[in-house]
């Protein structure tokens, strides 16, 4: 959980002159993340990180002294402790990655509403890129959506809307025996299960392939499948921007995707859907 | 070697970069005090700057030079007279107490961490460590050696679905599911091929896959065999994960267990166990030699 500001300033205050002593240092740095996959010599760090002799050995001495590393037959190893921490770093570095690689996709837009532990995992988006509609190709994002989906077998869609196309992309899925799993608004679930063709729908439904609950407040739209991970947000002035997604087709992604439908699917409803 | 404060002026939220490797932002997110506690204190709160002055209890010219920083960043908006994390300040203060409270949490377990085998945790799960906010540990004294074990068996005398990485072959653990078995506790097993050749020769094969008349096949045990050495003794239940692992020589450490009962404790443990029964592979019954293969 997350805690209130002076738990917050507490725990900063125990951790910060180890962190600073960790971070301040570009060449200990360098040196502890060369190690972290196994263990090296010096002239194996010299070649890896391209550091002086000089600057390794110095630094080794500290990181030794604070029990950081040890030496055992001549390699360099990291104590477990300081793998864990530097895996944190990493991870922090790489929500950062994430942020600023995409810096056009979070920026100006409502990401307050995502669930905190979504948000936690935000490294996991690494390897994602943004389809941006443009003047000379408006639906280009819908475009790309669409031609992922398409080739889709397991299908999870949370849609704070529905697009006009979707009776029949998500008709043709289920067709295919793709099995879906919706949460929507209850404004939107049931005029859109009736724009579908009923009978398919029904069958779907028995048979366990089409899965619908009703979700308030939804405030992006994420669909995760089996082969890619889609995601969109609302812009602060509280509007869906419809130009902007982030795709991932990496299995980490796919896993966070995952991961939170999951978390939305605990807080969905279940729907009396009059067919 | 000291190095001065890292200096990113064209480091910007604002344009898009390409990736980089060298920890330059966190570095210069992180060697701010100023920067840091300010992220912190916005996090879920606009505030004017006497309220930051309160805070951070710093001067108005140190706040706002911090202020600038971030602002720069992109981090931190201003609007009528109220600072505000941006949107991508927002993620990222998330994620900054999310580090802070992972550090926190391993400086307070170092005892149990230090001079483990940790390589069977893989590193994906060795990232999450940081659930372990308020663990138990049970360790054994002068007068009790084995109150690791007691306590053990006590605990999952209560549970009605056990989920057991078992690495060590031991008959008080063995003689504990047995029976735990009889009592039809439903038990998912995952064992390593040296526990399994134990297990086959201590007389112990009929006695877990039996019922207590050796009549019928348990319906209740369901095991997994990982080829290499299982390097962790892992429980998993509906209201507890408890965890040992091995000694950086190979050897068991039986003087200390973590218990956790929190959910997101439970949670991770039950994914790792999954993680394992995923590499793993089923028992038959003809493994077992309980049944001849057609």
């Amino acid at each position: 959980m997350i805690k209130t500001k002076n738990n917050n300033f507490n725990s900063y205050e125990y951790i910060e002159n180890e962190l600073k002593f960790f971070i301040n240092s570009k060449i200990r740095m360098k040196i502890l993340n060369c190690l972290l996959y196994e263990p090296l010599t010096m002239k194996d760090i010299h070649i890896k990180a391209n550091l002086t002799y000089s600057s390794i050995s110095n630094n080794i001495h500290k990181l030794e002294e604070r029990g950081y590393i040890t030496q055992i037959s001549g390699k360099y190893q990291l104590s477990n402790l300081i793998k864990m921490k530097l895996w944190d770093i990493i991870d922090f570095n790489d929500s950062i990655n994430v942020l600023n690689e995409y810096s056009n996709f979070w920026r100006d837009h409502n990401t307050e509403s995502i669930n905190i532990e979504s948000l936690k995992k935000i490294s996991q988006l690494k390897g994602s890129k943004i389809i941006e509609s443009n003047p000379t190709d408006i639906y280009k994002t819908h475009n790309y959506f669409k031609k992922l989906l398409k080739r889709s077998k397991n299908v999870k869609s949370i849609f704070p809307f529905v697009h006009p196309e979707y009776y029949t992309i998500f008709e043709n899925l289920m067709k295919n025996k793709a099995n879906i799993e919706f949460l929507l608004p209850k404004s939107i679930a049931n005029s859109f299960i009736k724009s579908m063709n009923q009978n398919l729908t029904k069958i779907r439904l028995n048979e366990g392939k089409l899965k619908i609950k009703s979700l308030n407040n939804v405030e992006f739209a994420l669909t995760v499948a089996n082969n890619f991970m889609s995601f969109g947000l609302f812009k602060v002035d509280n509007s869906y921007d419809q130009n902007k997604i982030l795709i991932s087709k990496t299995k980490e992604a796919i896993d966070w995707g995952n991961k939170t439908f999951e978390i939305y699917k605990s807080f969905g409803k279940n729907l009396y859907l009059s067919l | 070697m000291h190095e001065k404060n890292t200096s990113i002026e064209n480091l910007n939220f604002t344009e898009p970069l390409i990736y980089f490797n060298e920890f330059s932002y966190i570095r210069h997110i992180l060697s701010s005090t100023m920067r840091t506690k300010l992220l912190l204190s916005l996090y879920n709160n606009k505030k004017k700057l006497a309220t930051l002055r309160d805070d951070l209890k710093k001067p108005s010219a140190t706040i706002l030079h911090g202020i600038k920083e971030l602002e720069k960043n992109s981090l931190i908006k201003k609007f009528d007279k109220y600072y505000s994390l941006s949107s991508t300040g927002y993620i990222l203060a998330v994620n900054l107490i999310k580090l802070i409270e992972k550090w926190y949490s391993i400086g307070h377990n170092i005892d149990f961490w230090k001079n483990q085998d940790i390589s069977a945790i893989p590193s994906q799960y060795l990232k999450e460590i940081g659930i372990f906010q308020n663990p138990e540990y049970i360790i054994s004294d002068e007068n009790d050696l084995i109150k690791p074990l007691n306590e053990y068996i006590k605990l999952i005398s209560k549970s009605n679905k056990l989920k057991i990485a078992l690495p060590i072959f031991s008959k008080v653990h063995l003689d504990a599911i047995v029976h735990k078995l009889d009592n039809n506790c439903d038990i998912e097993l995952i064992i390593d091929e040296n526990i399994f050749e134990s297990i086959n020769s201590n007389g112990y094969r009929k006695k877990l896959f039996k019922n207590s008349n050796y009549n019928e096949k348990r319906n209740n045990l369901k095991i997994w065999k990982v080829k290499e050495n299982l390097n962790l003794f892992l429980t998993v239940c509906e209201d507890f994960l408890s965890l040992s692992l091995f000694f950086e020589d190979g050897s068991y450490n039986d003087s200390k267990i973590l218990l956790d009962k929190s959910e997101k404790a439970i949670d991770w443990g039950l994914s790792l166990f999954n993680h394992y029964k995923e590499i793993a592979s089923p028992l038959m019954l003809f493994d077992l030699k309980l049944i001849k293969k057609e």
